[in-house]
């Protein structure tokens, strides 16, 4: 049994390598332990203090073989940063002032990342239609998805501008949050967002994975979101349909008894337009099932010179937030009879 | 005696040291809303900062670190018309740095978290006009410059970014217009026949294009949260209060200059315009300000006209006063109101 190295130059006290290349245990650099050494650490202690000089090892003690090296290095006191919320802080959100939960689902690539990135860069420019920036929680968040959209490789537009969505907590939903200011009117609007990975919407169909999505319960809209490249192209598009569909009666079933409205947002509007024909079918489907379906095209970004970039984004955000009115008499007169309960029949008579 | 201190925020070359030199001028000079009976015990570390502006340059960026220890500047002053209010005050110089680096990481050391606690004001300095502060095109709000400047931006774009650093505090070149790549001036259309040829001189064709810097109004917001989230409440128990001041007011045109700060903000910083809107805990006011009247790194003959003049007589504080925006002579201005009784 040998002791710790007395070589300065090698670094097995630390790593237990030897630099020189020799078997630790016949290493000439490393002491014989006698047997007196190994066992009776106590006494050998003590003596060494009578004696006031320190043995073989208890300088090995002290080396502290095989311990940290370096003092742990001090940390600074953090900020809370501006990232995502999660459920319990968007929970607190909603129950300190009225804020309005959109749910967002769609299949991988169907374009949700770039849908909220388009819209907080038309904010960062205060070109978002009808409204302005106002306040975030969640702006580091915004800028992590909106990095790909300032970069670009020589030449060419990227391929890919927003990077395929990943949660470090992948049981868990992130929000990003909007406070947004009407410019006609001033009144603030606070808005929570999801983004989530595809794969969420993709689980959901495939194996009716919901435990995770329970929050779109309590979202008074939902943005259903298709890729408008795949209901473009006859090769796709009846798969696309299909799914689609499926995603609708997979939301129905989670969402029990509650009937969000749902914003039906094909993406890609640059590419081609929605047809008519799958609005139609998926509209179908939809009010089988209960739900009221509302077109809103979007085109996040766009490399097609007739459609503006963003196109769409303003505009779907509005009628998320403020539903369209229905044209049904607030108070609709009706008539009197002698029957009716006095009040009515006072009203009547005026 | 009441005690008060001013915390002096904002990113590196926002303005800080400069303004603590000229405000120091002022109180000398015994002007102002707020005025310094007596020479503070040390005036060193200002001192060097005016003997900058009087060579007429411009102060360099404080290079100090936390490390280094801090620098405030402590007086006691007394509102010229408030005959009983004695009161002194502490303006700590924080290093842009730390800012930088809190904004980034989000950490602050314990001390600063302190001394904000401990503080009920703020002064957020913004320097306009300066490279300083990123603000990247991205591909929706600017698809048709980035499509049409594709072939020869992506090598400039990144690089406006220590520009003025070297340079800031010494006789350097003019500060550019404005952060994004001056475009429009001439557009580099590629031809086909150059295209093969641009593509051979650039064998580093695949080298990813540098990230983009955090851009500037984000910075800003992460600054006025940390506020929020720091500063207490004044005595009385109202709003802690915040000025921010837009800084080289001088180098706006004449139609920014009269539509003051807000409209400034709005128009290149529309995240912090749209914050600044919604003040929530903070009480903000927001100002303009030259502290010579001029750029000391643009026109010698701005430069000239400085000569041998007392400095506390130049330079001014935008405000907006019953709708219209004024000069007034008194750089105390945003400082007098952040401690205002």
């Amino acid at each position: 049994m040998r002791g710790s190295c007395k070589d300065a130059n090698c670094t097995f006290n630390l790593t237990k390598m030897c630099v020189r290349g020799n078997p630790p245990d016949e290493c000439p650099h490393r002491p014989l332990l006698t047997d007196v050494e190994l066992v009776d650490d106590d006494d050998e202690r003590q003596q060494s203090d009578a004696d006031g000089r320190e043995s073989s090892s208890d300088v090995a003690r002290l080396l502290d073989v095989g311990g940290a090296v370096l003092d742990a290095p001090t940390e600074l006191p953090t900020l809370p940063p501006s990232r995502t919320l999660d459920l319990d802080k968007a929970n607190a959100m909603m129950a300190a002032r009225q804020t309005c939960m959109i749910g967002i689902v769609g299949l991988p690539g169907a374009g949700k990342t770039a849908c909220l990135v388009s819209a907080y860069l038309l904010l960062a420019k205060g070109e978002f239609e009808g409204f302005s920036f106002s306040d975030s929680a969640t702006l580091r968040a915004f800028e992590e998805i909106a990095r790909g959209s300032r970069m670009w490789v020589k030449g060419n537009p990227p391929e890919q501008i927003t990077a395929h969505t990943t949660l470090s907590d992948d049981r868990e939903a992130g929000f990003l949050h909007l406070r947004l200011r009407r410019d006609c009117d001033g009144r603030l609007f606070d808005l929570l967002l999801p983004d989530l990975p595809g794969e969420w919407s993709k689980e959901l169909i495939d194996f009716n994975n919901v435990a995770r999505l329970e929050f779109l319960k309590s979202s008074s809209v939902i943005w259903f979101m298709v890729d408008g490249r795949q209901f473009a192209n006859d090769e796709s598009v009846a798969y696309a349909r299909y799914r689609a569909s499926l995603l609708i009666e997979r939301l129905a079933e989670l969402l029990g008894e509650h009937r969000p409205r749902i914003l039906l947002v094909p993406t890609w509007r640059d590419v081609g337009d929605f047809p008519d024909a799958e609005v139609a079918r998926l509209s179908e489907t939809a009010t089988g099932l209960g739900f009221e379906i509302e077109m809103a095209p979007i085109a996040s970004f766009s490399w097609n010179e007739d459609v503006p970039p963003g196109d769409g984004v303003a505009k779907l955000v509005e009628r998320s937030i403020c539903p369209r009115k229905r044209a049904r008499a607030f108070w609709p007169v009706t008539e009197a009879d002698e029957d009716d309960r006095a009040l009515l029949a006072f009203r009547g008579r005026q | 005696m009441n005690t008060g201190s001013v915390m002096l925020v904002g990113g590196p070359g926002s303005g800080k040291t400069n303004y603590i030199a000229r405000l120091w001028l002022a109180f000398k000079a015994k002007k102002g809303a707020l005025l310094a009976e007596r020479l503070p015990t040390n005036i060193q570390y200002v001192d060097d900062a005016v003997r900058h502006l009087m060579a007429r340059k411009f102060a360099p960026r404080s290079e100090r670190n936390i490390e280094d220890g801090r620098r405030d500047f402590v007086i006691k002053v007394r509102g010229n018309s408030d005959a009983g209010g004695l009161k002194q005050i502490s303006v700590p110089d924080i290093t842009g740095e730390l800012w930088k680096r809190a904004v980034d990481t989000y950490e602050l050391h314990q001390e600063w978290i302190d001394e904000f606690k401990g503080s009920s004001s703020a002064i957020l300095f913004i320097r306009a006009h300066t490279k300083l502060n990123a603000q990247p095109m991205d591909w929706v709000t600017a698809r048709d410059i980035l499509q049409m400047h594709a072939e020869t931006m992506d090598d400039e774009f990144g690089d406006d970014d220590d520009e003025d650093e070297e340079g800031d505090g010494e006789a350097g070149a003019a500060p550019g217009p404005i952060a994004a790549p001056a475009v429009g001036s001439e557009p580099p259309v590629a031809t086909v026949a150059d295209a093969p040829a641009a593509r051979q001189r650039e064998p580093a064709a695949h080298t990813p294009p540098k990230a983009p810097k955090l851009p500037a109004q984000v910075g800003f917001c992460e600054l006025l949260r940390f506020l929020e989230l720091l500063l207490s409440d004044r005595p009385d128990g109202s709003k802690p209060r915040v000025a921010v001041v837009v800084t080289a007011w001088d180098m706006l045109d004449g139609d920014a200059k009269k539509a003051g700060p807000m409209q400034y903000l709005k128009k290149e910083f529309p995240l912090f315009a749209g914050r600044v809107q919604t003040p929530r805990r903070l009480d903000i006011e927001l100002f303009g300000m030259s502290i010579v009247g001029g750029d000391l790194k643009g026109k010698r003959e701005f430069r000239d006209s400085l000569k041998g003049r007392d400095l506390s007589e130049v330079g001014y504080t935008a405000v907006m006063r019953n709708g219209v925006m004024v000069e007034d002579e008194d750089v105390t201005l945003p400082l007098a109101w952040a401690l205002a009784d």
